[in-house]
């Protein structure tokens, strides 16, 4: 009796104890598990506690973070990329809430114009601010709906998300608040049709190019005490994007022009920066400081010539873009051999008119080598390989066929 | 425009004699107990550092009360009313020449500028009209009933019971009530309706100068949720707020509530450090306690009583008066 007594007790005790361990070893576990998944762990700004100031409940995983559906407080981007992007936006969901009357009239907006600015300083998260999860590109007012009346008043309509986003930065720079600037459409006056013509590339007010910038650096360089930028020429002969040079900076550097900016103290390799991106060479310790240093009294550099490189531009090569031919950042020498450029070049599709020189019927079945000795095409041909030396034929007072006027 | 004499007398008695049941009736209850606002009370929050400055607030308000006296058929109040073109608003000018700006009878509403010292091309604007306290002094002080508190939160004027003591301009905190002294014959008290009044275009929707405003600086909401969006702001973004809601507490609470920027203290945004008591709260204690259950003028009557009584002539003589004066 007694023993059946001690053995139900010692069941009981065991079954008690084997449900404890499981418990807590799953407990332990789920913590365990929980804390591993916690998405940026490592991430210091993410606290481990007080899951509920974010999350909607109380155990939020990877599969399920239970966030409110937009959060200005986190910023969750998709990977944008600016080709994505459409041109031109027409924004025209909000109508005035007085019957009949409209105070403004949609705004075109130029969206690549935009994202040239954003590339510049704040990437694409500057105004997609929040990419709900499997909402890659969402429309402002996924979140942001256009009536004024709403039940979640946490965050904007669309009309303040707009007008907040915008203004944010354009009185910045502009100090005005002025609806004229993106309502096209005057007050008052019939809503006619609107393109992108009327927004792409139209900068309001219009961006002063700086053509040549000297400057005068406060500390006085051996090598000189001016210091000269040519910027157009940077702009249209080497067609660099502003987003290219300009990192980081804010939009009143160039759409306030003429503003006189807070000097910096700046350290010498912090003054260089800009150039150095490209001028590494001669920004370097025993680089070649005349190329935009000099000194009172004498020359300034002069603008980039690229014959000084070895590599005259002939009149093939004179018009092209210096993309066409140097594909990276910064430019750099590239092979003389022509196959290095024209990769998918073949002689039997070859049409010798585009040199202006036409071949004749005796001359049109010639190996290119035949005449262009060794292939060096940037040398003049020889007729020797046919022609006796005697007979007096040589390029250019005879010639192959008849030439093409330019 | 005028009350009678008659209907005056009536209104002023009826005020009176309620005044002083209600008086006897309350004043030990609710002397000093404060008017706790109701869920029904709407709301505006102004989320100040979002304030671009644009003024468009100023134009809609006045456009609104034109619309309003129009409506009223008040055709040359209406004409005081009347904005310029809402281009003109956009002159910053007003900002640097005009000083603090405060309402005016014909403007109910200001915007004032501050410098930001962190970001100097991003300066703050605030807005300045009338809170629509929840236990308003102006409705306490006027002795003829002229001002009225709608459920909804409106502090609206009647300008017919109105009899221009103006003891409402010197009872506001925050100095809001103006008086058309330039109105000879029929001056009116004025102040932000909050587009309640009747004629308004906007009555029963939303006010006039929040749906103009294009940064949705401000928000109108029930009071109660506005405070809880309020409380979330500022712990969310404590880099941008003042960990203050102002007009939460102020003078008993206001329907406007004011997410201040947290570079500024209080009174340097041009708002006044307030008690949380609502100024009624003392004035009507003394008032009421001057006739609680009738028993001051009693006692006062009684002291007064007594004293005639002692004083009265003959009276230092003890015993019965006899016939001697009588000779």
């Amino acid at each position: 009796m007694n023993d059946r007594l001690k053995r139900r007790k010692t069941r009981l005790f065991a079954v008690i104890a084997v449900t404890a361990v499981m418990v807590c070893s799953s407990l332990t576990w789920r913590q365990a598990h929980l804390q591993a998944q916690v998405p940026d762990q490592t991430d210091a700004s993410h606290p481990l506690s007080d899951c509920g100031r974010c999350h909607t409940c109380a155990n939020p995983r990877p599969g399920n973070l239970c966030l409110p559906v937009c959060s200005r407080m986190q910023v969750r981007t998709a990977e944008f990329k600016q080709q994505q992007g459409p041109d031109f936006v027409l924004l025209d969901i909000i109508r005035s809430e007085d019957e009949g009357v409209d105070r403004f009239g949609p705004v075109p907006f130029d969206h690549s114009g935009h994202a040239d600015f954003a590339a510049i300083s704040g990437g694409c998260e500057l105004c997609h601010h929040y990419t709900p999860e499997r909402q890659a590109h969402p429309s402002c007012r996924t979140c942001h709906p256009p009536e004024l009346q709403r039940d979640d008043i946490q965050k904007p309509s669309l009309k303040g998300a707009y007008h907040r986003q915008c203004m944010g930065c354009h009185r910045e720079w502009s100090h005005n608040t002025r609806c004229d600037a993106c309502h096209i459409q005057k007050i008052g006056e019939e809503p006619g049709v609107i393109t992108a013509e009327d927004a792409l590339g139209h900068m309001t007010p219009p961006i002063p190019e700086p053509e040549t910038e000297i400057y005068e650096p406060r500390s006085e360089p051996t090598i000189g005490t001016k210091v000269i930028f040519r910027h157009a020429e940077h702009i249209h002969r080497f067609e660099f994007k502003c987003a290219e040079c300009h990192r980081g900076d804010n939009c009143a550097r160039c759409h306030e022009a003429g503003k006189k900016h807070v000097q910096k103290i700046r350290t010498m390799g912090e003054h260089h920066q800009d150039c150095s991106n490209c001028h590494a060479k001669d920004v370097a310790e025993g680089g070649n400081c005349a190329r935009c240093h000099w000194s009172e009294g004498q020359p300034s550099p002069l603008p980039f010539d690229h014959t000084a490189t070895g590599w005259p531009l002939s009149r093939f090569h004179k018009d092209k873009s210096c993309r066409g031919c140097h594909k990276k950042i910064p430019y750099t020498a590239l092979d003389h051999d022509c196959g290095s450029c024209h990769t998918d070049w073949e002689p039997d599709t070859f049409d010798h008119a585009v040199t202006r020189q036409i071949l004749d019927e005796n001359h049109s079945e010639f190996d290119c080598e035949d005449c262009h000795e060794d292939g060096a095409f940037d040398k003049p041909p020889t007729c020797t390989e046919c022609h006796d030396e005697d007979e007096g034929i040589a390029f250019p007072a005879m010639r192959p066929g008849p030439v093409v006027k330019p | 425009m005028g009350v009678s004499r008659r209907e005056f007398l009536r209104v002023v008695g009826a005020s009176g004699v309620a005044g002083s049941v209600v008086g006897v009736a309350t004043s030990s209850a609710e002397g000093s107990g404060a008017v706790v606002p109701s869920d029904d009370l709407m709301g505006v929050l102004v989320d100040v550092p979002k304030c671009i400055g644009c003024r468009r607030c100023e134009f809609a308000c006045k456009e609104a009360a034109m619309q309003a006296s129009a409506a009223r058929g008040e055709t040359k109040e209406a004409e005081r009313f009347k904005p310029d073109a809402i281009e003109a608003f956009e002159d910053k000018s007003v900002f640097d020449d005009e000083g603090l700006r405060r309402p005016e009878p014909h403007c109910y509403t200001k915007i004032n500028r501050f410098p930001n010292p962190e970001q100097p091309d991003k300066p703050f604007f605030t807005k300045v009209n009338c809170l629509h306290c929840v236990d308003p002094a102006c409705l306490s002080a006027c002795i003829v009933k002229a001002f009225r508190k709608l459920d909804d939160g409106p502090v609206i004027y009647d300008a017919w019971k109105c009899m221009g003591c103006r003891y409402c301009m010197v009872a506001c905190p925050f100095g809001i009530p103006q008086y058309e002294y330039d109105n000879l014959w029929t001056p009116q008290v004025r102040k932000c309706t909050l587009c309640a009044d009747e004629g308004n275009p906007n009555k029963g929707k939303v006010p006039a100068c929040i749906k103009i405003c294009p940064a949705e600086v401000m928000t109108y909401a029930k009071r109660s949720d506005l405070l809880a969006v309020a409380h979330e702001k500022i712990r969310n973004e404590p880099d941008v707020y003042q960990d203050h809601v102002y007009g939460e507490h102020e003078v008993g609470g206001t329907s406007w509530l004011y997410l201040l920027p947290h570079q500024y203290s209080i009174e340097e945004l041009g708002f006044l450090e307030l008690d949380s008591k609502a100024p009624p709260r003392l004035t009507e204690a003394i008032q009421h306690g001057v006739f609680m259950k009738f028993f001051p003028p009693a006692a006062w009557f009684a002291l007064l009583g007594s004293m005639m009584w002692v004083s009265r002539p003959g009276a230092d003589q003890d015993g019965e008066p006899t016939g001697e004066g009588h000779h």
